[in-house]
């Protein structure tokens, strides 16, 4: 596969539990990659409900999480798809969450408050990486 | 001692008075013997007067019969010779005259006896002279004749009774005064032995005075000595006792160092650790805090971001300006409150007011949601009746997050699955009652009666610090006048609160 381009087609499942955050970054994420396709989820429930439903290129999760928290997730997700791409966004102070996330593998990590440069640029590198290349 | 001095005073007097009486008796009695002596001497010289006078006598009649027996002798024979006794007679005669009259000197009637007898002897003599003269010259028919004619005789008699009366008289006076005599001595005698006898009773009772004296200051020497000796004993118990004591004082004084030290020690120990305990609650605070912020911070950062991102990648415009900036200042100020309130529930108001349990639980809880929710603990809230308390909101809400971080740190050791702590509040008679539950698998019961003691701890060094629960305890029951007990239920701990 060619190199990845802002407008290179793939899809993302968003799953973040705070609405506005969530909001911002489907749009924020649309207006830099216009060719991207994003699923955004409350929680980890409805994120598994959506990727079995889409199977996106990539998963960006936050951990703690009411109903199904992103570790829980992410397992059920890893023992389904493999190869699933993981982009997680933690707090300071989940640092343990983050131990038993590396256990599942993921492929970048990213502290809150979130810089959208640092997130675009996890974006290219993970989708130049990882399943979109192959 | 008043005793003693009275005493000693009376015997002073006493032997000053027995003195006074034996020196005055024995004045008495030597004056009395003085006196006896003389009178005995006087007596004598009476007596040998009285012996005289009738000697003289004696002899005057014993010369006058010489001159009798010569002049008969020379009658008879016409011999000289026997003229001897006439002139022995004749030569002695006035000379005893002479000392009778100087004899009695003092008594005028013997006086005039020896007057009346004077011319008697003279006439006497002067008819012996003349029958002798007759013998010479006519011869003893002459002589006899002169005899016989009696007056020789008759003067001779005359003579004899006045001498006889003169010596009865001396006898008389002899007898007289040998009684007088007599009596004087007898009662000197008496006087004498009496006034010995007195004073030696005087004596006696002076040695016994004396002696009783003597015996008392003995006794009174040996009580003193008895005294001086207690003295000495007490003396050198006090000073053992006193150096036993400041042995003591010295220990006790080397004691109290040590438990100033100690003390000392205990205090930069205790110190430490409320300064341990202050920065834990601090830290926990921090932790709440950042829960509290961490969303709107990323809320906000995103905000920021967007208006960049759109204004390079289109969308940009005029609402979207605003109304991110709005929502920033909102998040602002959100954020703003709640450091607000954790500076308010920390700073105890010192003030009582009736309050709403319901209200402070609710506002305690509020405070560290967000922490216990991202580890996993949900905290229910149920309330009947509307209890109230009145005392200080704040201090009563710091006791109920200690409860919670007790809770917290219980669950977190753990791992329970499914974690919740329940607050449950009433109404009962007059008081209000707060109970604390959690399922965190309760308390070892035999640590259950020191969970409140201060600095007790179950948790590993530098992670509790003991204080907590002290805390709770110490604001529910000394300043609020209320109880805190705890108990284990199914599952987990009961706190009940009752103020």
């Amino acid at each position: 596969m060619a190199a990845f381009h802002s407008d290179s087609k793939f899809s993302l499942l968003i799953v973040e539990d705070d609405k506005v955050t969530r909001d911002i970054m489907v749009r924020m994420i649309g207006l830099k990659f216009t060719g991207c396709t994003a699923y955004p989820a409350e929680n980890g429930k409805k994120g598994l409900e959506l990727y079995k439903a889409h199977t996106p290129d990539m998963v960006i999760t936050d951990i703690n999480m009411p109903e199904m928290d992103g570790i829980e997730m992410a397992r059920a997700i890893r023992s389904m798809d493999a190869t699933a791409t993981y982009i997680v966004l933690t707090a300071y102070g989940n640092e343990n969450f983050l131990e038993e996330f590396k256990k599942i593998g993921f492929c970048d990590y990213l502290m809150k408050p979130i810089e959208f440069n640092k997130l675009f640029a996890s974006i290219e590198r993970c989708a130049a990486g990882g399943k979109l290349q192959e | 001692m008043e005793y003693k001095a009275r005493e000693t005073r009376f015997f002073t007097f006493t032997f000053i008075l027995s003195l006074i009486l034996t020196v005055t008796i024995l004045i008495g009695l030597s004056w009395l013997s003085h006196r006896f002596v003389i009178n005995q001497k006087v007596a004598m010289q009476w007596e040998t007067q009285s012996y005289r006078v009738i000697n003289e006598f004696s002899e005057l009649l014993s010369s006058l019969k010489d001159l009798e027996t010569g002049e008969r002798g020379f009658i008879i024979t016409g011999d000289r010779k026997y003229l001897e006794p006439y002139t022995r007679g004749l030569s002695v005669v006035n000379r005893h005259l002479s000392n009778l009259r100087q004899l009695t000197s003092d008594n005028p009637a013997q006086q005039q006896r020896i007057n009346s007898i004077a011319p008697l002897i003279k006439l006497k003599q002067s008819v012996l002279y003349e029958a002798i003269k007759l013998r010479s010259a006519e011869g003893f028919q002459s002589a006899s004749e002169v005899v016989k004619a009696g007056l020789g005789r008759k003067t001779m008699d005359s003579i004899l009774e006045i001498a006889d009366q003169a010596i009865g008289e001396e006898r008389r006076l002899l007898q007289i005064r040998s009684e007088q005599e007599g009596k004087y001595s007898h009662r000197v005698v008496h006087a004498l032995v009496f006034g010995d006898i007195f004073n030696a009773m005087v004596l006696l009772a002076l040695i016994a005075i004396l002696l009783r004296e003597n015996t008392r200051r003995r006794k009174t020497e040996d009580e003193l000595t008895v005294d001086r000796r207690r003295l000495e004993t007490i003396g050198k118990d006090l000073r053992e006792t006193n150096e036993a004591l400041e042995a003591s004082i010295e220990k006790l004084r080397i004691e109290t160092a040590e438990r100033v030290k100690a003390v000392e020690a205990l205090r930069s120990r205790e110190h430490l650790l409320i300064q341990e305990s202050r920065m834990a609650a601090m830290g926990e605070m921090l932790v709440n805090i950042s829960h509290h912020w961490r969303q709107p911070l990323n809320v906000l950062g995103l905000k920021v971001q967007e208006l960049g991102l759109t204004y390079k990648y289109g969308g940009f415009s005029e609402e979207l300006l605003d109304g991110n900036v709005s929502e920033a200042m909102a998040i602002i100020k959100h954020m703003s409150q709640t450091i607000s309130d954790f500076l308010n529930f920390l700073t105890p108001t010192r003030e009582k007011i009736l309050f709403s349990v319901d209200q402070a639980i609710r506002k305690a809880v509020g405070l560290v949601e967000e922490n216990f929710r991202n580890n996993g603990i949900t905290i229910g809230i149920s309330s009947v009746g509307d209890p109230q308390i009145n005392g200080d909101p704040n201090e009563f809400g710091q006791a109920l997050l200690n409860l919670l971080m007790n809770a917290k740190d219980a669950f977190l050791e753990g791992r329970a699955a499914g974690a919740k702590i329940t607050f449950l509040s009433w109404r009962e008679s007059n008081r209000a009652v707060v109970t604390v539950t959690d399922n965190a698998g309760g308390i070892e019961e035999k640590i259950l009666n020191k969970i409140f003691d201060a600095f007790f701890t179950t948790k590993e060094l530098g992670k509790g610090t003991g204080v907590g629960l002290f805390l709770s305890k110490t604001i529910i029951e000394a300043n609020m006048g209320g109880r805190l007990s705890v108990r284990n239920v199914e599952g987990g701990a009961e706190f009940r609160i009752e103020v």
